[in-house]
């Protein structure tokens, strides 16, 4: 600041430099506006309504202060086993993704041709909509005429031919993973597939010379080489996860016997179909709590918003 | 490459390349073979794996149907406006964040690539009272500046590295010249952000032609629901057996989609993958 008013010249009023950072900062404001008006006060307000007794019926007398009401609310409705839920869809899910990815990745960077038109082809299933997905995979594994069935009993896998996925309880949550992994994976591939085309390719070459095998060049050179990347991407993925909605109300409603009721359902559940708006808040608060924490610690230990 | 892959090792690898390929290619194949056929046809075991060109009903039954006619041509308004909105407010954020260095600034971009954190059904449970204060329910605006800031975070931050691309000099250099600030981004840096505003634009029409959560509360009203609420309601409810109308559906939702992705993949893939591997 004082630097600035050094070097400010008398009729000019302010600084070029400021005018710089003037012009900056009003770039900015339209993207800040919707921000506010569309992320950060709604946030804020659902904050603040996860300590109110806010239920559609108490909107009219004027929602009341009940102070962590809410949150015992949600943990007497299941929180813990929607917390799990998402645990273990989240884990199910990024992880296949990283796994399969990574394979493919691995694969396409074998100096083969046709990389791009492949990278491509197998990008495809990234842009089908969610609720087309869920469609589809919903017809996929029906019991009575999907394919899935037909073909698993054909050669012998499964003993029932009408066996039953998104209905039973034990399969749903599988069922479930498969269709987002299938539409989420190839954004993990790509990111994958950038990075190792990133390395450069002398260390690779120098490690060969050095008798490195596959697996060592690939645990000593390629996975230190896009360390960063990698984190990010599964980071971004994490957070969609935990997000994913549309794939799963479309294919289960979050049953059966709400083993497939994510936060996410969960949240929209307490607030629209019990319609108790405070208690749906107060999952939210905790999600925002658990990610944020992960998230921060996340950045501190990676130092990733360290480059420029 | 040092030594040179044997042949049999080569197709190995094709292989494996092309039967991922058909495992991830298969859904989509199975989507459209279906819409070719009718319901009488599915519901047969064993199932058709072929395709089938014998009928068009359900394409018809689809294109004659005034309800889902409005539907797309809600989503399609909805996804422009968001693709234009999103543009201007990215060109100007990615630009400010790439070349002014102001108090703040890493703040900034840590809460930009951090807003997933942020659930969107949260912000939905509030969202309601805030749109019904400025009169954006049940409008085309509404919905598009709740979509714009959904993509907004991964937009900035994609042009903000294709702006770091851009050299420096060249704005240092119309300075010089005496072309303001606002004159220098617009004639100088924009028309150089042209790829980068492609691969941003297509991103932010996928996300909101994607979007089924806003929709689903911001427009209630069914003379302006989107399509993804439209197919959610028609099969979720009395139409739940008619997978011929389903696969149908969902063929007209994929298309637009796929072909805009398959047109202009090359700088899709680049505006994903800029801004996360540079070191």
């Amino acid at each position: 600041m004082t630097k600035a008013v050094i070097n400010a010249r008398p009729h000019k009023g302010i600084s070029e430099k400021w005018k710089d950072h003037l012009f900056g900062y009003a770039l900015l404001l339209p993207t800040f506006s919707v921000f506010s008006l569309v992320i950060l006060f709604p946030i804020a307000k659902s904050i603040v309504m996860s300590f109110y007794n806010y239920t559609y019926a108490s909107i009219k007398k004027g929602p009341t202060w009940n102070s962590f009401e809410n949150y015992v609310t949600i943990f007497e409705e299941g929180f813990l086993s929607q917390l799990f839920r998402t645990l273990i869809f989240t884990v199910g899910t990024v992880g296949l993704e990283l796994v399969i990815g990574m394979c493919i990745a691995l694969l396409l960077n074998m100096n083969i041709r046709g990389r791009n038109a492949f990278r491509s082809l197998f990008l495809m299933s990234w842009t089908i909509p969610s609720i087309v997905t869920a469609l589809l995979w919903s017809w996929l594994f029906n019991a009575q005429y999907g394919l899935i069935d037909f073909v698993l009993s054909r050669i012998g896998l499964i003993a029932d031919p009408n066996m039953q996925w998104l209905q039973s309880p034990s399969l749903a949550m599988v069922t479930v993973i498969i269709a987002v992994v299938w539409r989420q994976t190839p954004y993990m591939l790509v990111m994958i597939l950038a990075g190792l085309q990133s390395i450069n390719q002398d260390l690779v070459e120098a490690a060969a010379i050095d008798g490195a095998n596959a697996f060592q060049t690939f645990f000593r050179v390629k996975l230190p080489g896009i360390k960063t990347v990698l984190g990010n991407t599964i980071i971004t993925c994490v957070m969609s996860s935990f997000q994913q909605f549309t794939i799963i109300m479309n294919m289960t409603q979050g049953g059966p016997m709400k083993m497939t009721t994510t936060m996410s359902i969960a949240t929209y559940k307490l607030a629209f179909t019990s319609r108790n708006l405070g208690a749906g808040a107060a999952v939210g608060v905790i999600w925002m709590l658990l990610l944020g924490t992960g998230v921060t610690i996340y950045n501190h230990v990676s130092k990733r918003f360290d480059y420029e | 490459m040092i030594n040179r892959r044997s042949p049999f090792k080569t197709l190995l690898i094709y292989l494996l390349v092309i039967l991922l390929l058909a495992l991830f290619l298969f859904p989509i194949y199975w989507m459209f073979i279906g819409s070719l056929k009718d319901n009488s046809v599915l519901m047969r075991l064993p199932p058709q794996l072929y395709p089938t060109f014998s009928t068009l009903e359900s394409y018809k039954a689809v294109f004659s149907n005034a309800k889902y006619m409005k539907y797309i041509l809600n989503s399609f308004i909805v996804a422009s406006m968001t693709v234009v909105i999103d543009l201007v407010f990215s060109v100007f954020a990615g630009y400010s964040l790439s070349r002014f260095h102001y108090p703040g600034r890493k703040a900034i971009m840590t809460i930009t690539l951090s807003a997933q954190v942020f659930p969107t059904v949260v912000i939905i449970i509030s969202l309601y009272e805030f749109f019904s204060k400025f009169k954006l329910m049940n409008t085309y605006h509404g919905l598009s500046l709740a979509d714009v800031a959904m993509s907004l975070p991964l937009s900035v931050w994609m042009l903000k590295s294709f702006c770091d691309s851009v050299p420096r000099s060249l704005d240092e250099a119309a300075k010089v010249d005496g072309c303001g600030r606002f004159m220098t981004m617009m004639r100088i840096v924009l028309p150089l952000l042209k790829p980068g505003m492609l691969a941003v634009g297509i991103y932010a029409f996928l996300m909101s032609w994607d979007d089924y959560m806003l929709g689903l509360v911001i427009m209630t009203k069914t003379p302006l629901k989107t399509l993804p609420v439209g197919i959610s309601e028609t099969f979720l409810g009395e139409f739940g057996f008619d997978y011929a109308g389903m696969m149908t559906i969902s063929v007209v939702a994929s298309l637009p989609v796929l072909l805009l992705f398959l047109v202009f993949q090359k700088y899709m893939v680049a505006g994903l993958t800029g801004g996360a591997v540079k070191e």
